[in-house]
C-alpha cells in the first residue's frame, strides 16, 4: 500500500472540509473494496477520510419508506427488526453478501457508491424505487447509476442514507459465485400498486439495469408462467471466465422465475 | 597529427570515459548489493508490510493490555498486531481477504484484519488467538478443536476459533448447515472441514452459551 495519510471527522461536514484539503482523497466507509484496492496499489489516495464516525448508520421506518444510513453494516440490515418486517427481502439481500466478516464492515452507502457490477445492492436500489440522499440532494435511483463503477456522485459528495419505497412484495435471488460470493446474476423483483419492477445486477456490461420486458410481462401476470415467452438476449452482457454472456442470459430468467415463484 | 592518429585518441578517450563510467556504476550496484546484505531482516520487513509515511500512534487495546506504537496511517491491522505488539498467533494466508486465517474480534464483533487499517480500529478492544485462552487453560472452543481433531496443519485455525466463537455466541444451538454457512469466510488448505465443524457443535456444548 501506498504512503497515505489517515483521518477519521465526526460530522460529514467535518468529513466534507477533510476531502477538500487532500488533492486526491478518498471517502472511507466500510473499506472491503477499498482496503484491497489499496494493498493492490491499484489506487493511490494522498488520504483517506474514514466516515464511520459521522453517525449514518440509524435505521427508520418512514411510512411510504424505510430509510437506511449510509454506513449501516450489512450485518446490521440483515439482522433489524424493522428491515426484516418493513421489506425482508432487503435483509435477506443483506445476509448473502460475502461472508460474516465482510458483513461484519461493508456499508450500503460503500457498496451503492461504488457501485461494482457484480454486488447486489444497487439491484434493490434500482428495483425498490429508492432515493439516494447526500449531503446536498436527493437523487432517484434511475439517475444515479450511471455505468460500471460509474455513479453520479460527484467527488466531494457523500451518500448520507438511502430511502426505500415499500414494496406490497418483493423478493431477491442470486447465482453466487462459489468462491466470492459476488452475484454472477442477482434479480431483484419488486411489486408495486403501479407495477412490478425488476433489477438485474452482475450481468451487465453497464453495471446494474432493469429489465422492462420482463417487468411488463410481470406487471400483468405476476407469475413465472408468464416469463416463459420471454427472450433475453445477451447483448451487452459480461462475459468472463465464470460464465458466457449467454451462460448469463439464461441466469437472468432462471432467477427471475425463481424470485416470482 | 595525422588524421588517423587524431582518431585512435578521440576512440582511446571514448573507451576510457565508457569503461570510467561503467566501473563507477559497476560499483555502485556491488555497494547497493552489499549495503543490501547489511540491512538486518528486520528493516526488510518493516519496508515490506508496517507502512510509511505519515507516522503516528496509535493505541489499540489488545487483549487487555494497551499497545501503542507509531506506526504508518497505511499499516494494516494485522501488521500492527504480528508485527509491532508480535502477537503471530494472528496468521496472513491469502491476504485478499478470503481465507479468514486473520480474523481476530474488534469491539466484539469477528473482522478479517487483512482488511482493516489499524488507524480504523484505533480506541478498540481487540481480541486475537492469544487473548482467549493460556496453553494451561485452553478457551472451550480451543478444547473442542484439541478433542475433535479439529485441525491438521493448523493454519486456519487461529481464525476457525475466533470465527467460531462469534458463531456460536449469536446462535448457540447452530445446525450443522448453520455452521457452514457461518465459516464460510474460513478457509482450511488442509479440507478438513468435517472435524471442523463437529468441534465448532462441540465447543458450543462446552462453552454453555
Amino acid at each position: 500500500m501506498y504512503s497515505t495519510k489517515y483521518v477519521k471527522p465526526n460530522s460529514t461536514s467535518e468529513a466534507l472540509e477533510a476531502i477538500k484539503s487532500l488533492n486526491e482523497g478518498k471517502f472511507l466507509a466500510g473499506g472491503m473494496t477499498l482496503i484491497p484496492t489499496l494493498k493492490q496499489r491499484l489506487a493511490s489516495p494522498d488520504g483517506l477520510v474514514d466516515i464511520s464516525g459521522c453517525k449514518l448508520d440509524s435505521i427508520s421506518d418512514e411510512g411510504e419508506t424505510l430509510r437506511i444510513g449510509a454506513m449501516s453494516r450489512h450485518v446490521s440490515v440483515a439482522e433489524s427488526a424493522v428491515v426484516k418486517k418493513v421489506i425482508p427481502a432487503l435483509a435477506k439481500l443483506a445476509e448473502g453478501i460475502g461472508d460474516r466478516q465482510v458483513r461484519n464492515r461493508g456499508t450500503l452507502g460503500g457498496s451503492v457508491a461504488n457501485n461494482d457490477p457484480s454486488a447486489c445492492y444497487p439491484s434493490a436500489v434500482l428495483a425498490l424505487k429508492a432515493t439516494v440522499h447526500t449531503n446536498n440532494r436527493s437523487l432517484a435511483a434511475n439517475d444515479f447509476f450511471t455505468g460500471m463503477f460509474e455513479t453520479a456522485l460527484e467527488e466531494d459528495e457523500i451518500i448520507e442514507s438511502i430511502s426505500f419505497s415499500k414494496p406490497i412484495n418483493a423478493n431477491y435471488i442470486k447465482f453466487p459465485n462459489p468462491a466470492s460470493r459476488y452475484a454472477m446474476v442477482g434479480v431483484f423483483v419488486a411489486q408495486f400498486d403501479d407495477g412490478v419492477r425488476v433489477a438485474v445486477t452482475g450481468a451487465g456490461e453497464g453495471g446494474v439495469f432493469r429489465h422492462e420486458e420482463m417487468e411488463s410481462a410481470l406487471s400483468s401476470n405476476f407469475s413465472a408462467d408468464s416469463l416463459k415467452s420471454i427472450n433475453i438476449a445477451s447483448d451487452g452482457l459480461i462475459s468472463d471466465l465464470h460464465a458466457s454472456s449467454e451462460y448469463r442470459a439464461n441466469l437472468i430468467k432462471e432467477m427471475t422465475k425463481r424470485a416470482v415463484a | 597529427m595525422t588524421l588517423g592518429q587524431v582518431l585512435l585518441y578521440f576512440m582511446l578517450y571514448t573507451y576510457r570515459l565508457i569503461t570510467v563510467n561503467l566501473s563507477n556504476f559497476l560499483t555502485g550496484i556491488q555497494k547497493q548489493y552489499l549495503q543490501s546484505l547489511n540491512r538486518s531482516s528486520n528493516d526488510l520487513r518493516h519496508e515490506c508490510s508496517i507502512g510509511e509515511g505519515n507516522m503516528g500512534e496509535i493505541s489499540l487495546n489488545i487483549n487487555g493490555k494497551v499497545q501503542t506504537h507509531d506506526v504508518g496511517d497505511n499499516t494494516l491491522l494485522v501488521d500492527f498486531i504480528r508485527e509491532s505488539a508480535g502477537l503471530t498467533g494472528t496468521h496472513v494466508g491469502c491476504d485478499t481477504s478470503q481465507c479468514g486465517a486473520c480474523v481476530v474480534h474488534v469491539d466484539g464483533v469477528s473482522v478479517k484484519s487483512c482488511a482493516m487499517l489499524a488507524a480504523q480500529a484505533a480506541g478498540s478492544d481487540v481480541i486475537t488467538i492469544e487473548g482467549i485462552g493460556t496453553s494451561d487453560s485452553l478457551h472451550p472452543m480451543q478444547e473442542a478443536f484439541q478433542e475433535n481433531h479439529g485441525l491438521q496443519c493448523g493454519f486456519c485455525t487461529p481464525g476457525m476459533v475466533m470465527s467460531a466463537i462469534e458463531l456460536v455466541s449469536k446462535n448457540k444451538n447452530a445446525s450443522e448447515k448453520e455452521i457452514r454457512d457461518g465459516l464460510e469466510g474460513n478457509i482450511c488448505r488442509c479440507t478438513g472441514y468435517h472435524n471442523i465443524v463437529k468441534s465448532v457443535k462441540a465447543g458450543a456444548e462446552k462453552m454453555g452459551v
